[in-house]
């Protein structure tokens, strides 16, 4: 089964003088078990898009269909819960949800309240604790005596601890140390290739290049373009007229004078092999 | 603690009332409940203020919040200078039986209970006596249903809302 957007539009303060609309007209299908990314510069509708996907904020026109329930302007609040079980967001800053006593129960907190009982619930909050590379004595301590980077772990183990289908993400390393990003988007590639859905909105090309198989590009809430990373990338005029950047790998392939490149390189393993090849030949 | 004491405040502790002032506002405009009791959420906000600032600079955020909120909201029937005194010494009492103090369930009932009897009932109601001039007593019966429900559910949220806040600043 696949996420499908039907001619999606969604207007914020619709007939009042803020009027302002979010989303205009957009259509997709996405593929269940894939990683895909938003891309677009700020105030094209990517966070909105992601609050259609479960239902925190309902379309004012257009169908959604995601995780087997229908979302229509006249959904209504009830039977939310089963579609939100199953499809999660993370927002952008997620450590300021944090609220429990223990760090344990705070990632404990989401698993209960999609009804796990007691035991289950710690024994998926210690699993997940360990899956986001924390040691488990932290699990006793207040999450507010936690360094920024840990936090955010915390926040996404809560998210994650109840294995949600589909996982939205809003900008999950902004803020984090390279180490940390790498990890965490290892932690998502994973969790993805375990057979759930990933949705990456995202600013950083490079995270765009290294883990999505399908793009799309947001531009004034319209969805201007769907396809492959490479797809996207190819076309370098295309990109700067819509403000979009280029990962970092292939702006320094192109700089490389003297080089011949069968296809462009997106990722840093790319341009290393590729170095490689025109070096030995 | 003499005068000078009390009112004796660090500029961060300032524009934490600041803040806690700008909640109170925020919570009032909401209110929980179905539409035979509803009860608004502002008291919340007076909790606070009176558990983090004690009576003195409690009773200042409290009046200030219903300044401000009159100036962004405005109030219905008109500014009444009666209300902003109310809006004062919900947070002034609070602060008298909470402030500095482990948070207790008899404290909490105490608490509640003179809030609802010297505010909302004594107070509130002699400003609607003045105000529109209608009979203090007749005023007061209309009154006694909704007061006899909502401080029981302000107990139970504030035992909630004191133990979340004593957690964050015990962390902090």
């Amino acid at each position: 089964m696949s996420i499908k957007f039907e001619h999606v539009s969604y207007i914020y303060s619709p007939e009042t003088p803020l009027e302002k609309k979010g989303l205009d007209n957009v259509s997709f299908e996405l593929q269940e078990g894939s990683f895909n990314a938003i891309i677009g510069h700020t105030g094209s509708g990517k966070s909105t898009l992601m609050q259609h996907f479960n239902a925190l904020i309902r379309p004012t026109s257009g169908k959604i269909e995601i995780a087997g329930t229908t979302i229509t302007p006249e959904t209504t609040n009830k039977n939310l819960k089963e579609l939100r079980r199953h499809v999660s967001l993370v927002f952008q800053f997620p450590e300021a949800q944090l609220f429990e006593n223990t760090v344990i129960d705070d990632i404990a907190f989401g698993p209960k309240n999609f009804g796990y009982d007691n035991e289950k619930a710690l024994a998926s909050a210690k699993f997940w604790l360990k899956k986001v590379g924390l040691p488990e004595e932290i699990g006793k301590r207040s999450p507010f005596e936690l360094s920024g980077g840990q936090m955010r772990r915390v926040a996404i183990a809560g998210v994650m601890a109840y294995e949600p289908d589909i996982l939205c993400l809003d900008e999950p390393a902004a803020g984090l140390d390279p180490e940390a990003r790498k990890q965490m988007m290892a932690l998502f590639s994973e969790y993805q290739k375990e057979g759930h859905t990933v949705i990456l909105v995202t600013h950083n090309m490079d995270d765009v290049a290294n883990y999505a198989e399908n793009v799309l590009v947001m531009e004034h809430g319209k969805m201007i373009k769907q396809a492959t990373p490479r797809e996207i990338f190819k076309d370098r005029n295309w990109l700067q007229e819509h403000h979009l950047e280029e990962p970092k790998p292939s702006l320094f392939a192109t700089k490389l004078q003297n080089y011949h490149f069968a296809k462009l390189p997106l990722t840093i393993a790319d341009l290393v092999k590729d170095i490689e090849t025109n070096l030995k030949g | 603690m003499t005068i000078k004491e009390m009112f004796k405040v660090e500029l961060r502790d300032l524009v934490l009332l600041g803040i806690i002032v700008a909640m109170k506002i925020i919570l009032s405009r909401f209110t929980v409940g179905s539409a035979v009791v509803h009860v608004s959420l502002g008291f919340i906000g007076s909790v606070m203020l009176g558990f983090l600032f004690g009576p003195v600079w409690g009773s200042i955020g409290g009046g200030i919040s219903d300044l401000v909120s009159s100036a962004l909201f405005g109030n219905q029937g008109g500014f009444f200078i009666g209300f902003t005194l109310s809006a004062m010494i919900g947070p002034f009492i609070y602060g008298l039986v909470f402030y500095q103090k482990p948070v207790k369930i008899w404290r909490i009932i105490l608490a509640t209970l003179l809030v609802t009897v010297v505010v909302n009932i004594g107070l509130n109601t002699l400003w609607v006596h003045l105000l529109y001039g209608i009979d203090y007593s007749v005023a007061l019966i209309q009154r006694i249903p909704k007061e006899a429900i909502t401080p029981w559910v302000e107990m139970i949220v504030s035992y909630f809302v004191l133990n979340a806040i004593s957690r964050v600043r015990i962390n902090r």
